[in-house]
């Protein structure tokens, strides 16, 4: 029975200016997977890629152990992009009906019932709405028809903690079943490192690495030491190191192994950020 | 598909731009004034006009609202996506036809003049003007986008204008033969035959883009 409900291997598209490189990762039922990366790293790409949007060069994209390109595929995937995709002049009944008429498993009881704890009135257009409400709405859409999988690119980017916060609790609640899974697109890592159960970054339309996150969590860390002390750190020790001009600051994978083995150095967890910014910004303080 | 038809129809009706509204009643009634007893066929060209224009408008907002990415997302087969927004035209000829009707009668009450002729080639025009704008405008904005769509439909104004003239200072109606009706029979079959093939170039280009 396959354990993935997303198997990406080897994705390679080109563009002009950027190129998707070879892209492998999975996500599993039942699980949360964050893709972090900044602006321009190929998040949106490899999404789009997912989605069949955009056509690959080459590469292996399978959606619940089929390929991507079978339309019946999306039947059972929710999709939230950074922005609400409805029009102002719609209120959420009309939504209802367009939604009801496209899905087959359409929920209309589960629908009025997500409208109603979030607050989502029904009769007013939705270019009435915050953009905190559109984003509900958009979710609630994408997990109305009851899908297996929910792809969401930036989709609490721009929210208030509060709103991002119900998002992330009901993404929660929805995993619970164990056959559910989410694809998180995004560049606010904290949101990752809440909910998040696996961790891709992807760079550069490279992939980084694809980590359990409380791995990294609890793990990894941010060794910071004078430069005199750094020179007897083995490299081998640690990931990457940037220099200040007063100290120096290194990505460990051991944690504990570091502290045990060199004295005098202050060793502190590691945040996804931390994490991105040094993958990201390389050598430079 | 049901769900974007309905989708494509309700913003037929929510996207009607009032200053397009305003502009084309000062248009018919102006016409009506100046065109006499053919009144309600100039009135309906321009009534059918204003629809096809607001059926290619429809996409506009598709464009605006980020619906088009939204689509693609969407279990709907290219084909069915197209076939969508063309059966949603279909639908709107309703309007035009039953506009056309309207305006007709109204004419024909002002002017205390009845013509079946006059009616027929109304609800003729009034069902293929329609059809020929979207025909042509579809497929250009699944190819080029929205805009070379606007182009098209700027370019298609002259020979209406030119239709309109030909009441307004020619021979007029009286100066078309007996045979109007096969004309526009040969003319509904050429119509719908562009439909059908816009549709296909229509497909084609929704997939292209995709």
């Amino acid at each position: 029975m396959e354990q993935n409900n997303i198997l990406v291997r080897d994705l390679c598209k080109k563009f002009d200016s950027f190129s998707l490189d070879h892209v492998s990762f999975q996500v599993p039922k039942g699980r949360i997977v964050g893709f972090i990366g900044e602006n321009g790293a190929g998040k949106s790409t490899t999404m789009n890629l997912i989605l069949d949007e955009l056509k690959k060069d080459s590469g292996q994209i399978q959606i619940f152990g089929r390929e991507n390109t079978i339309s019946s595929v999306r039947e059972n995937i929710g999709v939230v992009f950074d922005e609400c995709s409805f029009h102002d002049v719609f209120n959420t009944d009309d939504i209802e009906r367009i939604l009801s008429g496209v899905y087959q498993c359409w929920d209309s009881s589960l629908y009025r019932q997500y409208l109603n704890r979030f607050n989502i009135p029904g009769k007013k257009p939705i270019g009435s709405f915050s953009k905190g409400m559109k984003m509900k709405l958009s979710i609630i859409c994408a997990m109305a028809h009851k899908p297996k999988l929910l792809l969401l690119d930036e989709a609490t980017t721009g929210l208030d903690p509060v709103v991002r916060d119900e998002m992330l609790d009901l993404f929660l609640e929805f995993i619970q079943d164990e056959e559910c899974s989410i694809f998180f697109s995004s560049h606010i890592t904290s949101d990752i490192q809440k909910i998040a159960d696996y961790v891709i970054l992807i760079h550069q339309g490279r992939i980084v690495f694809e980590e359990q996150k409380d791995d990294l969590i609890y793990n990894w860390g941010v060794v910071r030491c004078g430069k005199e002390r750094f020179a007897d750190i083995v490299p081998e020790d640690y990931i990457i190191h940037r220099t200040t001009s007063l100290s120096v600051e290194c990505l460990v994978r051991d944690r504990e192994m570091i502290k045990r083995k060199y004295k005098n150095v202050v060793v502190d967890k590691a945040s996804l950020e931390d994490i991105m910014l040094f993958y990201v910004r390389g050598g430079a303080a | 598909m049901k769900g974007l038809i309905y989708k494509d129809i309700a913003i037929f009706f929510k996207c009607i731009d009032r200053k397009m509204i305003l502009i084309a009643v000062g248009a018919i009634i102006l016409l009506m004034c100046n065109t006499g007893v053919y009144a309600g066929l100039v009135a309906s060209v321009l009534l059918a006009m204003t629809i096809g224009m607001q059926n290619v408008m429809s996409f506009a907002s598709d464009e605006k609202a980020g619906w088009n990415q939204y689509q693609m997302a969407l279990p709907v087969r290219a084909v069915y996506v197209v076939a969508s927004r063309y059966l949603a035209v279909v639908c709107t000829l309703a309007v035009s036809l039953a506009g056309s009707v309207i305006l007709n009668l109204i004419s024909s009450v002002v002017f205390r003049h009845f013509d079946s002729r006059v009616w027929g080639v109304s609800a003729a025009v009034s069902v293929m003007i329609p059809l020929l704008w979207t025909g042509i405008c579809l497929p250009l904005t699944y190819w080029f986008g929205f805009r070379s769509a606007q182009t098209m439909g700027m370019i298609a104004v002259i020979p209406m204008f030119y239709f309109v003239r030909y009441f307004e200072d020619g021979a007029g109606f009286s100066a078309m033969t007996d045979s109007i009706g096969m004309y526009a029979a040969v003319m509904g079959a050429a119509v719908s035959l562009l439909f059908m093939v816009s549709m296909m170039i229509s497909v084609a280009g929704y997939r292209r883009r995709r």
